[in-house]
Order: structure tokens, then sequence, then C-alpha cells
């Protein structure tokens, strides 16, 4: 017996039997429930079978796309970290670490380390505006106007290290990132700043005499005779220099 | 109300009674004759059929057009009537027991007496018959003749396997023919 073979004349003959129906009464009682059913439990505005359909595959590729996000992230955070370290020529700076290693919050932690121990001696910065060496606290709470700030800072030091290109390229990869941005490119300006060329440094005293700051000129001067003492200061200098 | 019983369900189940109502005169009919064809009592096919039109209307938040309507609702009915089975143990009862019984068959009004007659007794032999096929063999036939669904169908709202559905319909047929034939 296929799907559409029966017995028609037994389905006649039963189509003639008497066509039992409801009472009217259960009728009422029925659809009254149901009207009472849709009336007091209104279906939610998103059907659960709607819901269903795009819940799932939804949730699934939400999970699927952060995991991807992570994983991408922290692959690049450790790239920089490879990256930007070597870039770095070793200073004379005995407290200076790598950059970024390990996690991004590792780096700002060492940020602010050597920032406390370099606040004692501002006139060490080569910037001749001090209020604006005192700018890059605002680099670990706020990372992108702080990415933009420690970028201007950053590039006055390279300018003027214009011998050595290695910073240079190091602080513009670094400037490209977002975590690990900051705290790098402060490590390098200090850095570079460290490294200045006697020349420059000698200009900055004798700016700093200029103006009569001799206290920053005179520690300033400490420093850069630590930094160079065989350094033979020329003569044309000498006077614009040294302690009256 | 237009529109396929699916359709209207669905607009039940988003609220409007309407379509309810309109889906409940379609089947009302059919779903009564199948329940009352299945217990012969009418009370007690009363209860059951009110009870399998309230678990629609409590499920209708859950309803998904995955089959169609008539398939839904007659597994609702088959699984009522298992239950109701299982509870007073009906399905050991013989299923000759006319303590209620339905309408007698009326016959056919243009018809002359003596064949009226005959026609009467014809139609009374296949309702007795009916009523003594197997339970499993007149659900079968039931769902065939008053719900109008295809042995897949069958198979699907009793839960069983389409061949035992073929098979159970064959038997029912054979015996109904046997019957009409003496």
């Amino acid at each position: 017996m296929t799907d559409r073979e029966g017995d028609p004349d037994i389905e006649r003959r039963y189509a003639e039997l008497p066509r039992e129906e409801p009472p009217r009464a259960l009728d009422e009682e029925i659809l009254g429930a149901a009207r009472r059913e849709a009336e007091a439990r209104p279906a939610p505005l998103v059907a659960p079978t709607a819901r269903r359909h795009w819940y799932v595959p939804l949730a699934a590729a939400a999970v699927v796309v952060l995991s991807v996000v992570v994983t991408l992230q922290v692959q690049r955070e450790q790239l920089d970290a490879d990256m930007s370290a070597p870039s770095v020529p070793a200073p004379s700076d005995k407290g200076a670490r790598p950059a970024v290693s390990g996690t991004a919050a590792e780096p700002k932690v060492q940020t602010r380390e050597r920032r406390a121990v370099e606040r004692p001696r501002p006139p060490a910065e080569p910037r001749p505006e001090p209020p604006a060496a005192s700018a890059p606290q605002a680099v670990p709470a706020k990372p992108f106007p702080g990415e933009a700030e420690s970028a201007g800072k950053v590039a006055a030091p390279v300018g003027r290290a214009a011998p050595i290109p290695e910073p240079a390229s190091g602080v513009r990869q670094t400037l490209e990132r977002k975590e690990a941005a900051a705290p790098a490119a402060d490590a390098l300006s200090k850095r570079v700043e460290s490294i200045e060329p006697p020349e420059r440094w000698l200009e900055r005293i004798a700016a700093l005499r200029r103006d009569g700051r001799h206290k920053e000129a005179d520690e300033a001067y400490a420093e850069f005779r630590r930094r160079y003492p065989e350094y033979r200061i020329p003569e044309s200098l000498r006077d614009k220099v040294l302690p009256p | 109300m237009e529109g396929s019983d699916e359709q209207l369900m669905l607009a039940y189940r988003d609220g409007d009674a309407a379509a309810f109502e309109a889906l409940y005169v379609r089947h009302r009919g059919a779903l009564f004759r199948f329940i009352a064809r299945s217990v012969r009592e009418r009370a007690l096919a009363e209860e059951i059929y009110q009870d399998i039109w309230m678990r629609v209307i409590e499920a209708r938040r859950r309803y998904q057009p995955q089959a169609r309507f008539t398939t839904w609702l007659y597994t609702i009915a088959h699984n009522r009537l298992v239950d109701h089975w299982r509870r007073s143990a009906l399905h050991a009862v013989s299923l000759d027991d006319d303590e209620a019984p339905l309408a007698e068959p009326a016959g056919n009004p243009g018809l002359e007496p003596q064949r009226q007659a005959q026609a009467r007794e014809g139609l009374a032999r296949l309702a007795q018959a009916i009523g003594t096929l197997p339970p499993a063999q007149r659900e079968a036939f039931l769902l065939r003749v008053e719900a109008g669904l295809g042995i897949e169908e069958i198979a699907r709202a009793t839960g069983a396997n389409e061949e035992a559905v073929k098979s159970r319909l064959r038997y029912a047929l054979a015996k109904l023919r046997e019957t009409l034939d003496d």
C-alpha cells in the first residue's frame, strides 16, 4: 500500500456515518479559554522561534570574533615588545630596562619607577621649558591623548639627535602601537636625551646660564661631567658654561 | 479568516484570538469524531476533546511550524489518548462495551425503505467493526479517514514507523472489508 492507496468504498461508506460534533457549550468554553489566554499573556515582541534562529549563530560568531581579536592583540603586543626592545641603543643609564617586556602593564610600572628616580634632577632634561617635562603623567591613564603627547615630545629629541637614526625609527614604530606606545616612547625620549651630543649639551647649559638659572645649569654641568669626564670644553664656551 | 493552519496558529501565538477561532472551526468536527470513535463514550470523549484543545492553547507560545498543524494537533490527541488508556487501563477493556453508544447510522433518505434499512444496517456494521478494531489499527484508520493524514504523518503522530502504520492500515481495511462483504 502506498501513501495514496486506500479503500475508496470503505472511505465512502465511512463518510455516511453520523457526523458527531462537540456541543456548542463546549465550543464556547474552549474559545473563551483561548481568548483569555491571548489577552492575558500576549506573545513576546520577539517570538521565541525567531529569537532562537539568530541568537545562537550570533553568539557563536561573537565568541569566535572576540577570541580572534584577543589572540591577535596578544600576538601584536608580543611582536611590539620584540621589535622595540632591540632598536633602543644600550644607554649609559644604569636604571634603564627594555622599553616593553612581557605584558603591557609592566612597562608602565617601569616608567613610573624611572620617573620617580629621575624627578630629583629635572635640569638634566634637555627641554628648555620645565613644565612640559612633567606632562607624561597623563600617559598611563589616557592612552590615546597620551599617545599624542608622547609623539610630540619624542619628535623633538629625535630631531636633535639626528646622527642616531635607530632610536627615531624605534620611536616611530612605537607611536603606532596602542598599548606599549606611551611607556616605550617615554623611555626612549629619556634615552635619546641622555645621549645628546656634548656640544648641544653645553649649548643648553649656556642657555640656562644666560637665563640666570645657574642652579639648574650647575646640575646639568655636573651631569655632563659625569657623562663626559674627558671632554674638553672649547674656549669660546668655557665662560658661558662653567660656574661663575 | 484566510490562511493556512500554520499561519493561523502563528497568528494566535502572536495574540490573535480570531485566528484560533478559525482554526478551531476547521478541526473541531474531525477531532471530536476521532476521539469519540476511539473511546466510544460521549462524556469521556468531550472531556478528552476539551483537554486536547487546552493543551493546544497552552502550547501556543512554543509552537513552531515544523510540520503540518494537523499532524501536531493529532500528535497531542494521540498522547492524550495514551495517557487516558494508561491511567484507566482501558486498553485492556473490551471495545464492544457500549456503555453510552454514539449516534446510530442514519442511512440515506433518498433510498427506498427496504434499501434504506439495508444501508443503515451496513453502516451500523461498519461502525461496530471500527469499534472492534485493535486500538492501534483503529487509530491509524481514523487518522487516515478523519484527519486525512498520510502514512508518514500518521507515523509521526503516533510515534510508530511507517511500515508499522502501513501494516495497521492494511489489517484494518481488510477487517472492515470483510465485515461489509458479509
